[in-house]
């Protein structure tokens, strides 16, 4: 099943994304980043597959760089 | 029966902490725990959003809009020395050597780094121009800015006789040229305007003014790509590769930062000390001192620009002595000698004995200025003046 994952650039945005999130009732869940993405140690966001492009958007207007990745 | 506030010596630290510094410590310890993005926990992501918090309200207690530009530290020298160390001086642009300006009365966590630049043959370092209390003279300032200019600092507030700057005068006057402004006295007590002011790089202390615990303190960075990252190391981010992220404020915090620390910051920036005493009682304070015999303060010339730090001279009790009688007598803890601004007191002409400094929390009563007048008047007249 593919799934939707939010990338940001550091824990910072991370949490600025997560926050956002939550202030506009957009679901999301805080996981690490999959390894078939990256072997990155981070987190990042599990977004809905149908509501990611929009949900990137979003945030993107809100001033964070988020790249939207898609894994198994 | 109300307890008397015995310690003066709050440029050093400030003490007592408000209780819930302490409780936040230990919640961090014992309840909370997990590392700044360093798992994926639900726990490591609570602390890391609790210092995110501490960064934000940092951020807005500043004036500062680039928040993730504003990084934590161990202190304001730690931040000092990633300033100082990361700017490249010896730019290939820069045909002669780099020029850096100071204020008269900076603390050794800027005079020792740049010493050093000194003597690796990178800057030369050159003195603002200043009134005879050190308060650095904005008017003068553009006949003495050369080509070669890279950087001017300025400590905000004096921890040797709490002389002001006037930091926004500063920038006007020195105009694309960099301005560090170091601000571990004035933080919690003056305002501090980074954006407003026009500030390029800012250091600060978390266990002064704001009541934190040691151990905290920060830097911003304006232009970040002006600075070469001092530590290398962790950050929880962009792990693949070996190079440190060039993204904020990772690019300035490797390694995990302290955490137990900067959750007691973040409950002393929410709990900051009601002031127990008004500026026109700090005044008073100083009056009452100045009207003993044989004392002299190392006063501002204008008052707007005395902060609440008092060095103290007498004519025939040397400063280290008098700070122990003061203790030993009286349980009144202060601080003689230089203070770590040893060009303070070269400039302020009481190098190198030193002064016995008096540095007031915003905790003291007028009741506790009482006893520490009533101290020093039995000193001078156990002295004989």
């Amino acid at each position: 099943m593919k799934r939707s994952f939010l990338l940001l650039p550091s824990m910072r945005s991370a949490i600025k994304a997560e926050a956002f999130c939550r202030a506009n009732n957009i679901a999301c869940e805080v996981v690490p980043v999959p390894r078939q993405i990256s072997s990155e140690c981070g987190m990042c966001l599990e977004v809905d597959n149908g509501a990611a492009e929009q949900i990137q958007r979003q945030l993107e207007q809100a001033g964070m760089a988020v790249v939207l990745a898609h894994a198994e | 029966m109300t307890s008397r506030l015995t310690y003066f010596d709050n440029s050093a630290t400030t003490f007592p902490k408000p209780a819930a510094v302490a409780q936040a410590m230990t919640r961090y310890l014992l309840e909370e725990g997990g590392s700044y993005g360093r798992s994926s926990h639900a726990r490591a992501f609570r602390a890391s959003a609790v210092l995110e918090r501490c960064r934000e309200r940092l951020a807005q207690l500043m004036d500062i809009s680039q928040v993730e530009h504003l990084c934590f530290t161990n202190n304001a020298t730690h931040a000092a020395n990633v300033i100082l160390q990361g700017i490249d001086f010896a730019s290939p642009e820069t045909v002669t050597k780099a020029e850096v300006l100071i204020s008269p009365l900076e603390h050794n966590a800027i005079a020792r780094p740049l010493a050093q630049l000194e003597k690796q043959g990178l800057i030369t370092v050159r003195q603002l121009p200043a009134a005879a209390d050190g308060v650095v003279q904005p008017d003068l300032i553009a006949p003495v800015l050369t080509d070669n200019t890279r950087l001017v600092i300025v400590n905000h507030q004096s921890n040797v006789n709490g002389a002001i700057q006037p930091l926004a005068q500063v920038k006007q006057a020195i105009g694309q040229i960099p301005l560090l402004a170091d601000v571990s006295q004035s933080l919690g007590k003056l305002p501090v305007q980074v954006d407003r002011w026009g500030i390029d790089y800012l250091i600060f202390t978390g266990h002064k003014g704001l009541f934190g615990p040691p151990g905290t303190g920060g830097l911003f960075i304006r232009q970040p790509d002006t600075v070469q990252p001092l530590h290398l190391g962790g950050t929880g981010s962009n792990s693949e590769h070996l190079a440190m992220p060039e993204s904020m404020p990772d690019r300035f915090e490797a390694g995990t930062p302290n955490m137990v620390g900067i959750y007691g910051l973040l409950a002393a920036l929410d709990n900051a000390p009601e002031p127990q005493h008004s500026r026109s009682d700090f005044f008073a304070l100083m009056e009452a001192i100045e009207a003993l015999p044989g004392y002299r303060i190392q006063r501002t010339e204008n008052r707007d620009a005395q902060g609440e730090v008092i060095s103290l001279l007498h004519d025939c009790i040397d400063a280290a002595t008098l700070s122990w009688q003061l203790e030993k007598a009286f349980a009144l803890e202060t601080r003689p000698g230089l203070h770590c601004a040893p060009l303070a007191h070269q400039f302020l002409h009481s190098f190198p004995e030193g002064t016995c400094r008096l540095s007031p929390s915003p905790l003291h009563t007028t009741a506790d200025f009482d006893y520490l007048i009533t101290a020093l008047a039995a000193i001078a007249k156990e002295s004989g003046r």
